[in-house]
Parts: structure tokens; sequence; C-alpha cells
């Protein structure tokens, strides 16, 4: 027998600690003897043992283990970290899913029939949008989607776009949301550290029917990234909402400046993607003709502010 | 340590962080950003890791952690009635003996959803614990790292949350007639 035998009290306090191998060897010692003493204690250890794996085989079920997309994306984030990483990782966007601008759907006959009493707003609207479809026509006429953004983020652009215009208490608050629309490019210049803001003269869309209703940080498609949701104003004959999502342009995403890229997520998101002046936009809305609607009026913004 | 060793380290670790994940948001849409905001702060701060016995599992474990309290605004450090209560608990818990039968004579596809379903109802400080530790194989020192409580507060949580579950099992070998009594 050691020279202290332990209390009751300090074997029922060790047990547990010695069933999870914590104990020093001193302890292990005075527990194994007092296992040796009662076999009652064994048990007790055992019952502990036993109930670590019960508890290990309960919560390690399929449910919970990482998804593909998620791990691709992750992988995708830490090579986009590495200065010397291709910009994002494969597969990348392909034909199949990748839905090439085409001018004559922006002005899409059935936009105009749902505009009813916003006539005088939509018709503002559509010279913006035929300003902008001159501006990108001549320098790049129609362009195809190519290498640009990966399945995987198109799929977190739709999962992201659903979850946060149905719940905005899902945005991550880590800047100032600012109740008026005229705050928000400041905002965000604050948020980035830069004055981009001041040629983005302009992210209102209610013109078109949608208002602004809150902005977050985002970590997709890219570290220190914003999401803006715009929601449809009641009576307004739009429906669903408008996400876009604002980042520092790193010279990593492969998009032609002054060019409309567009794509889809896997469910049928309408996904529009341009650069300008340090920035890149990703817009992803529930309505086609919406969506490019509202990229082209914002892109047609920022260019009226240059 | 090398940038690409801790990557490839980090990068293992996925399904780990992702499991946590899910325990602490409890939905997929959630525990996918927390793991992505998790990674992004984790690569940012790699400069500051060291390589320790537990590998880089705990330092994810602890970002996320922080990640996931500063999101849902809760106030981790601060002392919960349960946790001011805890040591005098357990201190009276020790008068009666740890459980001593064998869980081997239950019926483990129910001992699954019935542990399950009891692990979920836990108190968030108990939960969090014991995952750490049954399922992701935390040792208490490094559990108390990251939650950033004292290792006598992580043995009372653990105690609690076995003593718990145990009786919730108890429940279950008692409603198929499995004696537990101990000799």
């Amino acid at each position: 027998m050691s020279k202290e035998s332990m209390s009751q009290h300090e074997v029922r306090k060790y047990l547990p600690a010695f069933a999870d191998g914590e104990l020093d060897v001193e302890l292990n010692l005075k527990v194994l003897e007092q296992m040796a003493m009662d076999p009652t204690n064994t048990r007790r250890v055992m019952h502990q043992q036993q109930l670590r794996k019960a508890c290990a085989a309960a919560m390690c079920k399929p449910e919970y283990c990482c998804p593909a997309p998620l791990k691709a994306n992750i992988a995708s984030l830490v090579c986009e970290s590495t200065d010397d990483a291709p910009p994002l990782a494969a597969p990348l966007l392909t034909d199949d899913n990748a839905l090439p601008y085409r001018k004559s759907q922006a002005a899409h006959d059935g936009v105009l029939a749902r505009i009813g009493h916003w006539a005088p707003a939509a018709v503002a609207a559509v010279l913006l949008i035929g300003a902008l479809a001159v501006f990108f026509t001549p320098r790049t006429g129609i362009e195809t989607a190519g290498v640009l953004v990966s399945d995987q983020q198109l799929e977190l652009f739709g999962r992201r776009h659903s979850t946060c215009s149905s719940d905005l208490g899902k945005l991550v608050s880590n800047i100032p949301s600012p109740t008026n629309i005229a705050a928000l490019p400041g905002t965000i210049d604050d948020y980035f550290g830069d004055t981009a803001g001041q040629i983005d003269s302009a992210l209102d869309l209610s013109v078109l029917g949608y208002t602004y209703e809150q902005v977050g940080t985002c970590s997709v498609p890219g570290r220190r990234s914003v999401h803006v949701v715009y929601k449809a104003a009641p009576d307004s004959g739009r429906t669903g909402s408008i996400s876009l999502w604002i980042k520092p342009d790193t010279g990593k995403a492969p998009i032609t400046p002054g060019v409309l890229h567009t794509a889809e997520t896997p469910s049928g998101n309408p996904v529009l993607l341009w650069k300008r002046d340090g920035r890149v936009y990703y817009l992803v809305g529930d309505a086609r003709d919406d969506a490019q609607q509202a990229a082209q009026m914002l892109a047609s913004s920022q260019l009226a502010g240059q | 340590m090398q940038s690409e060793a801790f990557r490839e380290l980090a990068l293992a670790e996925m399904d780990a962080v992702y499991r946590m994940a899910m325990h602490l948001a409890r939905n997929p849409n959630d525990a996918s950003d927390l793991v992505q905001e998790t990674y992004l702060k984790a690569l940012k701060a790699e400069g500051r890791f060291e390589l320790r016995d537990g590998g880089v599992r705990p330092w994810l474990f602890k970002i996320l952690h922080n990640s996931f309290y500063t999101q849902v605004g809760k106030a981790k450090r601060e002392p919960t009635i349960a946790d001011d209560l805890a040591p005098q608990s357990v201190e009276s818990e020790l008068d009666s003996p740890p459980p001593a039968w064998d869980l081997e004579h239950l019926d483990w596809e129910q001992v699954d959803d019935r542990l399950k379903h009891a692990i979920e109802s836990l108190p968030e400080h108990y939960r969090e614990v014991l995952l750490l530790w049954a399922v992701e194989g935390l040792k208490y020192r490094e559990i108390a790292d990251v939650l950033g409580v004292a290792l006598g507060t992580v043995m009372s949580r653990l105690y609690r949350a076995r003593a718990i579950l145990s009786t919730e099992l108890a429940e279950l070998a008692g409603e198929h007639g499995i004696a537990i009594a101990e000799t």
C-alpha cells in the first residue's frame, strides 16, 4: 500500500480523470491501488471509458462531415493566400454553367409590363441600361464567361444569397450597417481602407424597385468582402432580393475590366460579375432580368461617377 | 513552423473543425460560415502558431470557439450561474460514487439516438467541453486553453456532463429491464 491512501472522496474525484489518462504517475498508482482493493472502482473506470466511446460514436455521424464544396472552397482560400498560388482552385466555370451576357436579354419584353406605376423610374433605368450597353458593346462585344469563379463559389454565392436575404440577422455585422443608402459607399470605403467609394457614386437600386436593406462582412468571395442585401420594394412589381458582394481587386480574379460576365448558381440564381476601379463586384439575384438590370445599372452608376 | 506545413496540417483538420462548428452553430449554413471564418483567421495568424503535442487542432478550435461566441454576441468568459455553482455541486455529487454499470448491455442503436439527444440537450458550456473531450479527443489542458477557462472548470463541467449522460443512459437501461444496480 502506498504511503498515503486515498479517501473515498478522492477516489471518486480522480476515477474519471484516471479513466481519461489525465493523472500523473503518482495519482495513477494510487487509483490503481484503489481499483485493486475494490473491483467496483474498476467498473467505474470502465463505465467512464465506455461513455466516452459511446459519445464519440453518437456524435461522429455522416451529417457532421465537412461537405466537399466547403472543403474545396477552404482549399482555394488557402491557395489564394499563398502569393505564388493560382488565383482560384479548379474546377472552374464551364460552358455548361456559364451564361454569356446578351444585350437583347436586358430589354426583355416582360420587364416593362411588371413595372406598372414605377414607369418614370423605369424609364430612367432603361436609359442607364442603354448607356451601359453602349459602353460594354464596342469594347468587348458579347462576352462568354470564362475561367472566373469556381463551382464551389457559385454554390456558396447561391446559398448565402438565400440565407442572408431571408434572414438579415445572418449577415456578419463587423461593420456598421448604415440605414441610409447614401452612406453605404463611405462605410465600405472605411472598411476597405480606401476611397474607391468616391467613384462608386451610387449603390442605389431603388430606381429598379429594390431597396437597400443591410450590409455585412463576408468571407466570400474572399477575405475582406462585404455583402449588401437589397429587397424588392412593396408595390414595385419586383419580387425576391438581390445580393451584391464587393471586394478589393487583388488582380487575381481574371475578370476583364468593363465586361459584364454572367454565370449561374447550381440552384439557378443568376450571377453577374465585373470589376472596376480597384474593386470586384459579384451580384446574385432571384430573377435573371432583374439581376442583369441591377448589374448594368450599378456598373453604369460607377461609370457616371468617373 | 514552415507555412506550407502549417497549411497542410490545418487543411487536414477540416472535418474536425466542421464537426465542432456544426455542434456549436447547429445548422450547416452557419457552420460553413464559421469554418471559413476560422480558416481565414488562422491563415492570417499562422505566424503566431506554435506547434505543440496536440497539433494544430486545439488552436483551430480556439479560433472557432472565439469566432462563434463573437458572432452570437455571447459573453463567453462571464461566469454563468451554473459555473458559479459547479464546484460546490461537483463536490456534493462526489458524495455519490460514479456509476459502475456496464454500458455494453445496452442496444447501441438506441444508445446512439438517446445519447445524441441527451448531448444536444446539455447546457452549452457542458456540451462544448464534452464534445472536445469525447469526440475530438482533446486533453483537459487543451480544452481549458480552447475555452479560456481554468483546468478545474473543465473537470467540473465534464464531471457534471458525464453524470447527466449516465443518468440518461440509466433510464434507457431501466426501460429495457437492464439491471444497473451497483454491487
